[in-house]
């Protein structure tokens, strides 16, 4: 669980985040929508612990009931991981990125116990990269790549996850491997926190949706609540509309005419 | 489908291979010199035995040794300093350990020109206090404590201090003699008292660059990503730069400003082994501790009974063979 208490942040020149208030429970995914620079990338450094100035940074963050602060960054990461937007091409292996995520609970070495082969096997498994298990991540395309960091985040196996844009450059088969995966996890009781730019998706994908503008928290509630407020149409000028789509009805967004 | 699989290389077969070329060369360092001396009154020699002893154990021993550790010192720190900064053009020089030394020893040769036996303490105290005014600059401010703002912190304390040599050159112009023979770099007259305060604490240095080496590996993710994985990103690369500043002022030390080994020696290690820094660090050491004693052999006999420093050696050679290395450089970096 991640709690955000009157969270407000600012740069040197800059307020980034004012008074944000956020609760993300176990089991359920929060969304972060907002036009670019509205604070979202921002808000997930401060609750994973990059950014934590004690000059710039007010209020609390929570992760499990326990003030951030108080954990050091081995602890930390053994119970919140962080799927960063910029992910670097690396010369390593698939195989071995993944394992990386089993660091916090290893020695200096980086020596995998019997278990963490499995679970690094299984998650691979898991995200459908089998077939990439020996090929250095710098050989792999954009979405591929994407999908082999989210692979090693499953395998960091934390309570608390946070996705900062994960499907922004994959096609449609690899989005829906990683919202299946999503699934999965928001299943296995983890809270999740997830940017994402296309509005509809976030209908479809969240328990609630939190929206930022210009480092204001300016809505947070249900999917539902989110359709039926004026925020698509003020923020990002859009209106839902809704429609049947195999069988069912679904809501969906167009630009406002 | 996947378009390329990885390589991956046999360990024990590479230490094997690697250990064996370096006992090798460390032992021709012992039998071979400027003057010939026979294989038996060699080992006579080593014995302790023979006209031949003083020569063997007063200076081609300590001599073999002090290259091996000098080599392998300056390519540990410039291997991580590569791995901390993200740049394979860092080396020790850039977070001006040579600039550092240099002007320390340029006023030493200056106002105190009888204070040899000062050479080694004021060169290390030179390296050390440049490494710090560059982590100073660096650690204090968020716009220079980057993988980038660390290197231009290094070049710009270096110009400076290159600034203070070349200003004092010019108005004491009998220094420059005694400040261009530490600055060429060599190992010639190295002895057991020069080597012995410093090869305990460069060993303990590579052996905890060792223990690091995991943790380093993962700086290639990015900070984002090993900060999440639990690396505090800021403290490790703190740690890493004063180790390497220490390892290259402790070589800096005894045998002077030897340049290219730092850079080019991370890049031979990662051609043969990939980017694994489990590997990487005691190959690089081992690698380093080589070159530098195959450099100091032949500079001993190609112009023998003259010598020429191991340090013009190793440019002379480096460069050329670093260009090779980029020429014929597999697809990809490291990030």
């Amino acid at each position: 669980m991640i709690e955000c208490r009157s969270l407000s942040y600012s740069s040197e020149k800059k307020q980034i985040l004012s008074e944000i208030n956020l609760t993300a429970i176990n089991g359920e995914i929060t969304v972060l929508l907002g036009p670019n620079g509205s604070g979202k990338t921002s808000l997930l450094h401060c609750i994973s612990g990059i950014i934590n100035s004690k000059k710039n940074l007010f209020g609390d963050i929570l992760i499990d009931g326990i003030n951030s602060t108080k954990y050091n960054t081995r602890g930390r990461s053994k119970i919140l991981s962080l799927l960063p937007q910029t992910l670097p091409s690396l010369q390593i292996t698939v195989s071995e990125l993944v394992s990386y995520g089993r660091s916090p609970y290893i020695g200096h070495f980086g020596k995998l116990s019997d278990n963490d082969k499995k679970t690094v096997n299984n998650v691979i498994d898991r995200v459908s990269m089998t077939e990439f298990y020996d090929t250095p991540v710098s050989c792999l395309s954009g979405g591929e790549r994407q999908l082999a960091f989210f692979a090693m985040l499953v395998a960091q196996n934390t309570g608390n996850v946070l996705l900062d844009e994960p499907t922004s450059s994959l096609d449609e088969k690899h989005r829906s491997k990683i919202f299946d995966t999503v699934y999965e996890l928001k299943k296995e009781n983890k809270t999740i926190i997830i940017i994402l730019h296309d509005i509809t998706e976030a209908v479809r994908l969240a328990d609630k949706i939190c929206v930022l503008d210009n480092g204001r928290s300016v809505f947070y509630g249900t999917p539902e609540q989110f359709v039926s407020s004026d925020v698509p149409e003020k923020i990002f000028g859009v209106v839902p509309y809704k429609c049947l789509h195999d069988g069912k009805e679904k809501v969906f967004f167009s630009r406002k005419l | 489908m996947a378009t390329n699989k990885s390589s991956k290389v046999n360990v024990p077969i590479l230490f094997s291979f690697s250990i064996l070329i370096f006992i090798s060369v460390f032992a021709a360092s012992i039998f071979i010199g400027s003057v010939h001396i026979s294989f038996w009154d060699v080992i006579d020699g080593l014995m302790g035995k023979g006209d031949n002893a003083v020569i063997i154990r007063s200076l081609r021993v300590p001599r073999a040794i002090g290259s091996v550790i000098c080599g392998a010192a300056l390519a540990t720190a410039g291997l991580l300093l590569q791995s901390a900064t993200s740049n394979e053009l860092c080396a020790p020089n850039i977070i001006g350990i040579n600039s550092g030394a240099g002007f320390a020893v340029m006023v030493l040769t200056c106002f105190f020109p009888n204070a040899h036996y000062m050479l080694s303490p004021i060169s290390f105290i030179g390296a050390l206090c440049a490494t710090a005014i560059v982590m100073g600059i660096s650690v204090s401010n968020k716009n220079t404590f980057t993988r980038s703002g660390i290197v231009l912190s290094g070049v710009a304390v270096s110009a400076f201090f290159s600034a203070g040599v070349s200003f004092l050159s010019l108005r004491f112009p009998d220094a420059l003699p005694s400040y261009t023979a530490f600055s060429v770099g060599g190992l010639s007259g190295v002895y057991f008292e020069d080597i012995l305060p410093v090869i305990a604490p460069i060993l303990i240095l590579i052996l905890f660059s060792f223990l690091i080496s995991q943790k380093l590996n993962l700086l290639y993710l990015g900070d984002e990503s090993a900060m999440s994985l639990g690396v505090n990103t800021k403290r490790l690369r703190v740690i890493v730069i004063i180790i390497a500043a220490a390892l290259s002022a402790l070589s800096v030390s005894f045998a002077g400003l030897i340049g290219f080994v730092g850079l080019i020696v991370p890049h031979i290690s990662r051609r043969i082994a990939g980017h694994d820094n489990r590997i990487l660090i005691p190959l690089s050491a081992l690698i380093g501790g080589t070159l530098v004693t195959l450099a100091d052999i032949l500079g001993r006999v190609v112009f023998a009974p003259g010598e020429i420093p191991c340090g013009i050696f190793l440019s002379a050679l480096g460069a050329p063979f670093f260009l090779f290395l980029l020429i014929s450089r597999r697809g990809g970096s490291r990030t």
